[in-house]
């Protein structure tokens, strides 16, 4: 079921390509084309841990660096880029000392890259009430893809986390329902978000009430140093 | 029932979405707050920037119909006698009354060239271009001081260099500006202006003991409909990134105006 939303999706990005032509919505048509190839190599019974675990590795670094590419604060660019390599090391160490649950989902180093994109995510609406760039926050294609992201991580934490208690029932726990459930809200809002249309605003290094009133002026012809939102 | 496992899935999941649903929706609503906010001040910034374009243009018409008075009331009468004087008839009369008249044009001529020499020098005195600022303002506290009524002093204490012509210009014309509401409005029996400089700004301090304004009283003038002449004060400065400050003395004696503008080299980024 999430893996076919996951392919709607990709169609839907294809459909809206011209809408989509910035670098960081190709980062997110990586993840889901990436999404996709895992639930069929689990499909194809490969190994289940190995699989989650790399997904997850690759999973985060996508979404690092969408996230690298959103910030325009450069503390904040600096944080995911020195994260991405600390996460890498947690999630070797994961994988060597062979954390996974009864269901060979490698729980712990999802369970830590839940909990880091939340805190990014939380770090990107910092940026945004300290230095707002649109004028309405939801009129942003970044602004679904994070809260998808931000959503997702949220619903699925505790289920992550709670797999590795050492409960039988685990290994076929109907709470998996939550992942797919979140996987296909995800999945919506990343549609939400393909679906808009660009909104051009200036430099954040200008003046934030000059770049409103140059949004207000230049509604649809555009000039000057803008940014894609 | 839900075993302990569950338990924790279930329920930390519902709080988790709560949590970040109630972070999105306060996210949003915080920043249309601050986009409001801004739009606000962006609004009252620009209505500022009319009260004091019109208050500009509205001085300007006023000097411009001073100086039509000036030139039509005083100047006019004074030619169109000179040429009564000087009508084609002179040359029919004899030659004392001829050197009469002559001498009576020449008199009110001169009258004339005097009229508007004053006229010229109220537009731009030469003190002012020809020796700077700190001439030009005890100039000015001399005139004032002679009259016997105000004892008005001015000391300059880092005025070493002149500064360019126009900025000179405007600060001459905030003084002169200030000292003619100080002696319109306050009746004080001193006025005293001094000057000095710190590493990035320009200070001019007036003090007064007369009935003077804070900075409440100005701001207020500023934005209403009146105060011409602070309107025309605050426009001038802002040309200049300069600031004003209106206070009482802690002495509760005088009141005290504190023009501060940023120095020359700290203008030209400014500026740009």
């Amino acid at each position: 079921m999430s893996s076919l939303s996951t392919l709607l999706l990709i169609i839907f990005f294809l459909i809206f390509l011209k809408r989509n032509y910035d670098k960081k919505f190709w980062v997110i048509l990586l993840y889901l084309v990436a999404s996709f190839l895992t639930d069929i190599f689990i499909e194809f019974k490969f190994d289940r841990f190995y699989c989650c675990s790399f997904f997850t590795w690759v999973e985060y670094g996508i979404f690092s660096y969408f996230f690298y590419l959103t910030f325009n604060t450069p503390s904040f660019k600096r944080l995911v880029a020195w994260l991405f390599p600390f996460f890498t090391v947690v999630l070797i160490y994961c994988v060597i000392n062979d954390y996974k649950s009864t269901n060979n989902f490698d729980y712990l180093s999802s369970s830590f890259e839940s909990i880091l994109l939340i805190i990014i995510s939380i770090l990107f609406f910092y940026e945004q009430i300290t230095n707002p760039e649109v004028a309405f926050l939801y009129s942003s294609k970044t602004f679904w893809i994070i809260c998808a992201i931000l959503i997702y991580m949220s619903a699925t934490l505790f289920l992550f986390i709670s797999s590795s208690l050492p409960s039988e029932s685990m290994a076929n726990n109907p709470f998996w329902l939550i992942n797919t459930v979140a996987t296909i809200i995800k999945n919506l809002l990343f549609g939400i978000a393909f679906s808009k249309p660009i909104i051009w605003t200036i430099d954040t290094s200008s003046h934030s009430l000059n770049k409103l009133k140059l949004r207000h002026q230049h509604n649809g012809s555009i000039s000057g140093d803008f940014q894609k939102k | 029932m839900l075993s302990k496992g569950e338990s924790v899935i279930l329920f930390g999941t519902i709080g988790m979405l709560s949590l970040t649903l109630g972070l999105i929706v306060f996210i949003i609503f915080h920043q249309r707050k601050v986009i409001r906010y801004q739009l606000t001040m962006q609004k009252m910034e620009e209505e500022q920037q009319n009260i004091l374009l019109n208050a500009s243009i509205r001085l300007q018409e006023e000097e411009r119909q001073r100086l039509a008075a000036d030139l039509h009331d005083d100047a006019g009468p004074l030619l169109a006698t000179a040429r009564l004087y000087l009508n084609e008839n002179l040359v029919m009369l004899d030659k004392a009354t001829q050197v009469q008249h002559i001498s009576a044009a020449k008199s009110i001529i001169d009258d004339t060239i005097h009229l508007v020499r004053n006229i010229s020098h109220s537009l731009m005195p030469p003190t002012l271009k020809n020796f700077g600022l700190e001439s030009a303002v005890n100039d000015l506290f001399h005139k004032i001081s002679g009259a016997g009524t105000i004892n008005a002093s001015c000391r300059f204490h880092d005025y070493h260099e002149r500064l360019k012509m126009e900025h000179e210009q405007i600060i001459f014309r905030v003084i002169q500006e200030l000292i003619n509401n100080i002696l319109k409005h306050s009746n004080p029996t001193f006025i005293h202006v001094t000057q000095n400089t710190s590493d990035e700004s320009f200070f001019i301090r007036l003090h007064h003991d007369g009935t003077g304004l804070v900075q409440a009283d100005y701001d207020k003038l500023t934005k209403s409909s009146g105060g011409l002449g602070l309107k025309n004060i605050s426009s001038r400065l802002k040309v200049m990134f300069g600031k004003i400050l209106f206070e009482k003395d802690i002495s509760e004696t005088y009141y005290k105006v504190t023009i501060e503008l940023p120095k020359e080299e700290e203008l030209k980024p400014l500026q740009k």
